[in-house]
């Protein structure tokens, strides 16, 4: 059932037009982290990173820096929901006031134990905090949204050995499209920059599931106009 | 390279923009890319209040100009790399009353009918919606009836105002995700060096004189930034 919504009381009309304080625009602190991705060579034994937190415009901005474990879901997004704060990984400083101007370097160090010898991949997750200026009191109400900005870097530890997508499985889904499920075997990840699908002979240039590469031991979905399910000799990986 | 200077004019030039392009080529290679970033965030520091019931122009919403500009941003993507952004609330829409500087009261205040404002590409205006924020729920005689659905707001004549969404490229794409938060993919083809944005939406009291007493009330908007393909 819609709902009806009747015409105002004079009462409610004349709340409504009240304006509460409406004055100029109030400019939020902006910040950017560099570089986009942070890549660990560990095979060569590299356990520090440095990344650096940019002020570009505004306020004084408070950051709060930290490494989460990276979990992406069968398309390849990056599941946001609950992410786990990694143990892996010392960051120093985890806080950084930012002013007009200024830049900031954060140390990241890997502090992991054992040999890695497939690549991993997690999250720097650089969080604005709000700073809650107190108003000077004078009796009148102020309302104000104010806007934050939050960065997802990945940090990868990188072995130097390829990836290797192999074919899973395959149904129809309706709308004459199928998917394919293919697995990375390999120790490193499947690049999705170049990646792409030949099915039957023909490559297919409209498909799901390039969200970010896959990782060693990760399942993709990948779903296309096809007319029927495929086998694992009519799908080709090209990457 | 040294013969080249030594034999001629032209081969040095040659021989130099070769060795330039060569080293240059490395370079880039080398060079890592500058993340998308959010640059000149404005929000609104007052805002008007709509009170009561909401008016019924508002709620048809046959002028646009019933939606509040919240915010504007820009944001820079200047190695036009693809990735994602995401705009949720930091507390579901609902302002906080803030005093004595820690202590945030909840309120009814809340921002509702929230879009986000951006030209795509081909400079045609974009407007996304955000989920799960239509107009709050209004008490009939009959008691509480169920929130407006967006089929509802079609039939007030809410979607002339916007684009036609089912022709835009499937590059870019809308998914929504739970806690409201609007997701915008900014892939390959549709991927800019440069954007400008505004929030726009309507700052809701269901009782202005029991909602509202002396004091800041605060809501944030969180905008998450993620590469692409990584």
């Amino acid at each position: 059932m819609k709902p009806r919504i009747s015409p105002p009381s004079s009462l409610s009309l004349t709340l409504s037009l009240a304006c509460l304080l409406i004055s100029a625009a109030a400019a939020s602190a902006a910040f950017t982290i560099e570089p986009d991705l942070i890549t660990f060579f560990a095979d060569k034994g590299e356990k520090t990173a440095f990344v650096e937190l940019v002020h570009t415009g505004g306020d004084p901005a408070a950051v709060q820096v930290g490494v989460f474990e990276r979990k992406l879901d069968i398309d390849g997004a990056l599941v946001k929901e609950g992410m786990i704060k990694s143990s892996d990984f010392l960051v120093h400083p985890a806080q950084v006031i930012l002013y007009p101007k200024e830049r900031a370097n954060v140390q990241i160090q890997y502090k992991g134990k054992g040999r890695i010898t497939t690549e991993k991949a997690y999250v720097l997750y650089s969080q604005e905090v709000p700073l809650n200026v107190e108003k000077e009191d004078k009796g009148d109400v102020s309302m104000s949204v104010g806007m934050l900005t939050n960065y997802y870097t990945v940090i990868s530890l990188d072995v130097g050995k390829p990836g290797k997508l192999a074919f899973v499985s395959s149904k129809a889904i309706g709308d004459g499209k199928i998917e394919v499920l293919a697995e990375n075997k390999g120790a490193g990840r499947v690049k999705m920059e170049r990646i792409g699908l030949v099915v039957g002979g023909r490559a297919i240039s409209n498909f799901t599931g390039k969200g970010n590469s896959i990782m060693p031991g990760q399942t993709r979905r990948f779903t296309f106009e096809w007319p029927r399910a495929v086998t694992a000799k009519e799908v080709k990986f090209v990457y | 390279m040294s013969i080249n200077i030594e034999r001629s004019e032209s081969g040095v030039s040659a021989g130099v923009f070769a060795a330039l392009a060569v080293s240059l080529f490395f370079v880039n290679a080398a060079y890592p890319l500058v993340n998308p970033y959010i640059d000149d965030i404005y929000g609104i520091d007052g805002i008007e209040v709509v009170a009561g019931k909401r008016p019924a122009a508002a709620a048809a919403d046959e002028d646009a100009g019933s939606l509040s500009l919240i915010g504007t941003f820009k944001v820079y993507n200047p190695d036009t790399i693809p990735f994602y952004i995401w705009i949720s609330f930091e507390n579901g829409g609902k302002l906080t009353h803030l005093r004595d500087r820690d202590i945030r009261e909840a309120t009814t205040i809340r921002l509702v009918d929230m879009e986000l404002r951006y030209l795509d590409a081909l400079k045609r205006p974009v407007v996304k919606e955000f989920p799960d924020n239509n107009a709050p729920r209004v008490r009939g005689r009959l008691g509480w009836t169920s929130p407006p659905q967006s089929d509802s707001r079609r039939r007030f004549g809410r979607k002339k105002s916007h684009v036609d969404q089912s022709g835009e490229d499937a590059a870019s794409s809308v998914r929504r995700r739970s806690r409201g938060a609007v997701e915008i993919v900014f892939w390959q083809e549709d991927v800019q060096a440069y954007y400008e944005m505004e929030l726009w939406g309507v700052l809701y009291a269901p009782d202005l004189k029991k909602a509202v007493v002396a004091g800041n009330y605060v809501e944030n908007i969180k905008f998450e930034i993620e590469p692409a393909a990584r």
